[in-house]
């Protein structure tokens, strides 16, 4: 099949993405072909701009443009209490809930063997070392409620703890709005454990 | 449970049937090869999504056809509810109807229709090794309690990343983290086939065994958790019952992670735990994998069966199906006489399976009779009494 060779390569880079499959690629590069000059430069300027700009910030982290980040530099959070989370983009989900007001560190991943990823892989190291700087009351384990997840905070457990600090992690339970009869029996099970007096 | 309508698509030997069965069930007899244990199969298939005999779902559809189908409406008389059942096998997928609609709710799908099946290849697990011990007493747990996949994917997962720890790191720490986990996964494991085995063993000796006639002797299940192996009886009675906390037997757990830290690292693999486990079945005194005789291990894996079936009747509040295949020969007169009386006595919807008609059958007279034969590479079925039962192909 004929087909010019720039538009290729836009369709074969599109196909990289997650999600996107061959049919879906070649929708977006007709898109992109269609829409106005200044926009797609937009969309090209978008992409440069955000590998060039964003980095980690060297407290947290998490994705910033200025380091150390927004949140890190905010007098108004608690510096007593870290979140500690899998993925950068797990900040933002617990922002938005507009409950949290601690600080945040980033693990970039879980632990887990069988993808090579062990404490190295992970931001451990930087953690520890803001325990050791001290004045932490509080890290909060907000890893993925999966084997690895799990795997993660019982090895955080064995390095946390012994500087006297509270270690926690979030509830397993029922989703609010949720309905009984569709819980797996895990969660049930995980619910009746986690039960609370009211 | 009940089998009310089959109908076969393209599954293995069977081009197009349409049946229909009568409460009691049915006998289905033919030659060698001309495919009674397709059919079994086939309703084994629905209820499981799984076959009694491979692992290869490509198998089962008819070779030269695009798509197999097993279509059925069952009936669930406690529940007051009939529910039509399809089934669609096209080359590496399969999808599922309920009621007309597809869905993806395997597990929905397979709450409305539950059957048990003796195969003669069941009989390897009384010879062969722990392995198909072990897969015959999870999967008995599946069928009782459906949320027992999770439990056991849950642990071969972490069993699975606890070996590549091992290959790959000698940090102790990071290894601590996943023996943790992996002994919570595994207590939970090893308690579920607890559960089991002691469920069965209560049914067999309170119930089965009694109704059958006393001189068939003791059958029961000695589960034995490899953990526990250096464990006398009391050790064991304290450790596994569920009622208790999960204290000691973690300690137990972490003394044996400590002792075998060294092996486990030069051999790359979990050296503990469930994975190891055996269930001997103990069969008048002695274990019947050593000494029980050809005919006595069929009794053996029948009777497992019926104790699995009594069992899902207790536990779930409906009464499975049960598939036989082959279940008489090499059966002595007494042996046939006991697997008759149980299937008269409990009345499960029955299909068996026979390469003869069987003088012991005309107890059972409320069976649909079908004859199979092999005819230009497919597989017909005659109906051969004048039962609630109609055939068409």
């Amino acid at each position: 099949m004929f087909r010019p060779r720039t538009l290729s390569i836009l369709m074969e880079e599109l196909c990289r993405l997650p999600g996107i499959g061959e049919k879906t690629a070649q929708r977006l590069a007709f898109y992109i072909l269609r829409t106005p000059q200044e926009r797609a430069q937009r969309l090209a300027q978008a992409i440069v701009e955000v590998k060039e700009k964003i980095i980690f910030c060297s407290r947290c982290r998490g994705i910033t443009e200025a380091d150390p980040c927004a949140l890190c530099t905010d007098a108004s959070r608690d510096g007593g209490l870290i979140c500690v989370v899998e993925d950068p983009s797990d900040v933002f989900l617990i922002e938005r809930t507009g409950v949290y007001k601690g600080l945040y560190h980033v693990l970039m991943g879980a632990l887990s063997p069988l993808d090579g990823i062990g404490p190295d892989q992970l931001t451990i190291d930087a953690l520890l070392a803001r325990v050791e700087r001290g004045g932490i009351r509080e890290i909060i384990c907000a890893t993925n409620p999966n084997m690895e997840g799990e795997a993660t905070v019982l090895y955080l457990a064995r390095l946390v703890k012994p500087h006297g600090i509270r270690l926690t992690r979030l509830a397993h339970g029922l989703p609010v709005g949720g309905h009984l009869e569709y819980a797996d029996e895990i969660t049930l099970s995980r619910s009746l454990e986690g039960r609370r007096d009211i | 449970m009940l089998l009310e309508k089959l109908a076969l698509h393209r599954f293995r030997s069977y081009h197009d049937i349409d049946l229909v069965f009568p409460s009691a069930g049915a006998y289905i007899t033919g030659c060698n090869g001309s495919g009674k244990t397709n059919l079994l199969e086939s309703i084994f298939f629905l209820a499981n999504l799984s076959s009694f005999r491979t692992n290869n779902r490509e198998e089962l559809r008819n070779w030269d056809a695009a798509q197999g189908i097993v279509k059925a409406t069952v009936a669930d008389r406690y529940a007051d509810r009939q529910s039509e059942l399809a089934v669609q096998l096209s080359a590496g997928t399969r999808r599922l109807w309920l009621n007309g609609k597809e869905t993806r709710e395997t597990r929905e799908f397979t709450s409305r229709f539950t059957a048990v099946a003796f195969h003669p290849g069941t009989l390897q697990v009384v010879r062969g090794g722990p392995a198909g011990r072990r897969y015959l007493i999870d999967r008995g747990i599946t069928s009782l309690h459906p949320g027992f996949v999770r439990v056991s994917q849950d642990f071969q997962h972490v069993l699975k990343q606890r070996n590549s720890l091992l290959r790959t790191s000698t940090d102790t720490g990071f290894l601590a983290a996943w023996t943790e986990r992996f002994i919570t996964a595994a207590i939970q494991l090893m308690r579920a086939r607890w559960r089991h085995a002691e469920l069965l063993n209560s049914i067999l000796s309170a119930e089965l065994l009694q109704d059958l006639g006393s001189d068939i002797g003791t059958l029961s299940l000695d589960y034995r958790p490899a953990i526990l192996a250096k464990c006398s009886t009391q050790q064991y009675e304290r450790l596994l019952p569920t009622n208790g906390t999960d204290a000691p037997l973690r300690e137990h757990f972490l003394a044996e992670a400590q002792r075998l830290q060294h092996a486990e690292t030069a051999m790359g693999q979990t050296l503990f735990g469930p994975q190891r486990d055996d269930i001997a079945i103990n069969f008048c005194g002695r274990e019947s994998r050593g000494y029980a005789s050809q005919g006595q291990q069929r009794l053996v894996v029948f009777l497992l069966v019926a104790a699995l079936a009594l069992g899902i009747q207790r536990q779930r509040g409906h009464r499975p199906v049960m598939l036989l295949d082959d279940i008489v020969s090499e059966l002595d007169a007494r042996n046939r006489e006991i697997i008759f009386t149980f299937l008269k006595t409990h009345a499960f919807q029955t299909f068996i399976t026979a390469t003869e008609e069987r003088e012991q059958f005309d107890d059972l007279n409320s069976l649909a009779r079908f004859q199979v034969q092999r005819l230009n590479d497919q597989t017909t079925l005659r109906n051969d009494m004048p039962y609630a039962a109609s055939c068409t192909h």
